[in-house]
């Protein structure tokens, strides 16, 4: 096994080249050490049932244990993400026995089973994950299970790890990481509120790993979103995008 | 109208933005820059288009005589051979910048209802120099470069072709610029 870091990013085929291109530019701009990055997409997993995904990529995620042949570390996350923070150190995470390691997220409405419980709302996220792929192997079926998994693998997997349950797994299955790796929008998504707009914001300089959640207002529009489009909130976290977007595109032009 | 301007945005949307779809230009790689549906108002974030928004609304009101009128969309539309366009409605523009044998037919004498179906019913044509668009009261042509488009109230189909650019604008001039309704 290699000594790099894996990373697999979850992508579609061609849409996302933009924000791909800035996610693993700010990943490497902030370490110094080797990242072995796969864009998982959709020509590598064909025949697969993708019925009901919210994104071109939605349950590649749940290969990747198996991909890595249950060895070693692995991070998970999606694609309309940038990197702010050394990711070596979310990699090093002491996952304390645990099989993977994700951010809280306060909000998330769960299935209908959950409604009127105490588990309505809130789970840890599966937008950035830090997985052993030893130990996920007994929470996760084989790729060929998944893939034929009608209208999602998600919900699967989210039950059989216990994830609306914070209580009953965290520090068991799941190690609750700092939620500054998974920032949705700037937002501190472990803080108590009502709703996503009364919660806490971290300052620029506080996000370690940034993710456009909300697929309205991300910045750009990849054309397989059908969402209207709004104006992003957060001006110093656009218009840090934009300055290394600029950098980015001349780097290529420089090839 | 300074077409350095739109020009320079048009390249570099192209350059540094991810393309997006939009439903009125079928298949086409469009930016949209600027959106007012009354429910939402949208403006990109694109660095370029905050600094030269307000001058190209105010160059665009000038050129269209509609000095008090309000801009509710921009979009930066570059074409493939695939591409289609819906027919765009009335008090909608568009500067054409690279026309690469794009061609237009502007709906004359018709009602409004009439003159959207019979121009949704010519969305089809492969050839539309072909057709005598004097028998359905139309007015045919090959479109300028670097030339604006903007037939007022009237309804009008565009054909472009592979390596058409062009910068789609609409207008409400039932409200004001600030936004305010008119006969209020």
């Amino acid at each position: 096994m290699s000594d790099a870091i894996r990373i697999f990013v979850g992508t579609s085929e061609y849409e996302d080249k933009w924000i791909e291109k800035i996610l693993a530019w700010t990943l490497h701009q902030n370490t110094d050490r080797k990242l072995e990055i796969t864009f998982m997409r959709p020509s590598m997993f064909p025949d697969w049932n993708t019925d009901g995904w919210g994104t071109p990529f939605t349950c590649f995620r749940y290969a990747i244990p198996e991909l890595c042949n249950f060895e070693g570390r692995a991070i998970y996350m999606d694609v309309d993400q940038m990197n702010f923070r050394d990711i070596g150190m979310l990699y090093d995470t002491a996952l304390e026995g645990c099989a993977f390691g994700m951010c809280w997220d306060e909000l998330n409405k769960n299935p209908k089973m959950y409604e009127d419980t105490p588990l309505e709302r809130g789970w840890f996220a599966d937008s950035v994950i830090v997985m052993d792929c030893e130990r996920a192997k007994k929470y996760i079926a084989p790729i060929e299970e998944i893939a034929a998994t009608t209208w999602g693998y998600k919900n699967v997997f989210s039950k059989e790890i216990g994830s609306p349950d914070r209580e009953a797994v965290e520090d068991t299955i799941i190690k609750r990481i700092d939620s500054r790796w998974n920032s949705f929008d700037g937002f501190v998504t472990d803080g108590p509120a009502e709703d996503r707009s009364k919660q806490a914001s971290y300052a620029l300089e506080d996000i370690w790993h940034l993710h456009f959640t909300s697929l309205s207002s991300q910045p750009w529009h990849p054309k397989y979103n059908p969402h209207a489009k709004a104006t992003y909130q957060r001006e110093d976290i656009v218009q840090e995008l934009w300055k290394i977007n600029y950098r980015v595109q001349s780097f290529v032009d420089c090839l | 109208m300074n077409y350095d301007n739109l020009n320079k945005l048009l390249k570099e949307c192209i350059k540094y933005m991810s393309p997006e779809t939009d439903w009125r230009f079928i298949h086409a790689d469009c930016y949209t820059l600027y959106s007012h549906t009354g429910a939402i108002l949208y403006s990109s974030s694109f660095p370029l288009w905050k600094e030269l928004k307000q001058t190209i609304f105010n160059d665009i009101r000038e050129i269209t005589g509609q000095e008090d009128a309000m801009i509710t969309n921009l979009t930066v539309v570059n074409c493939n051979k695939y591409t289609v366009c819906h027919p765009c409605p009335t008090y909608s523009g568009m500067f054409t910048l690279s026309a690469a044998g794009a061609y237009a037919a502007i709906r004359q004498g018709d009602s409004e209802d009439k003159s959207r179906k019979t121009a949704h019913r010519a969305m089809f044509l492969h050839s539309p120099h072909l057709m005598n668009w004097q028998d359905s009261d139309s007015m045919g042509f090959y479109v300028g470069e670097q030339k604006h488009l903007f037939p007022g109230d009237r309804i009008f189909n565009y054909y472009p072709k592979e390596g058409t650019q062009f910068i789609y604008f609409n207008i409400d001039n039932s409200y004001t610029r600030f936004g305010k309704k008119k006969d209020e």
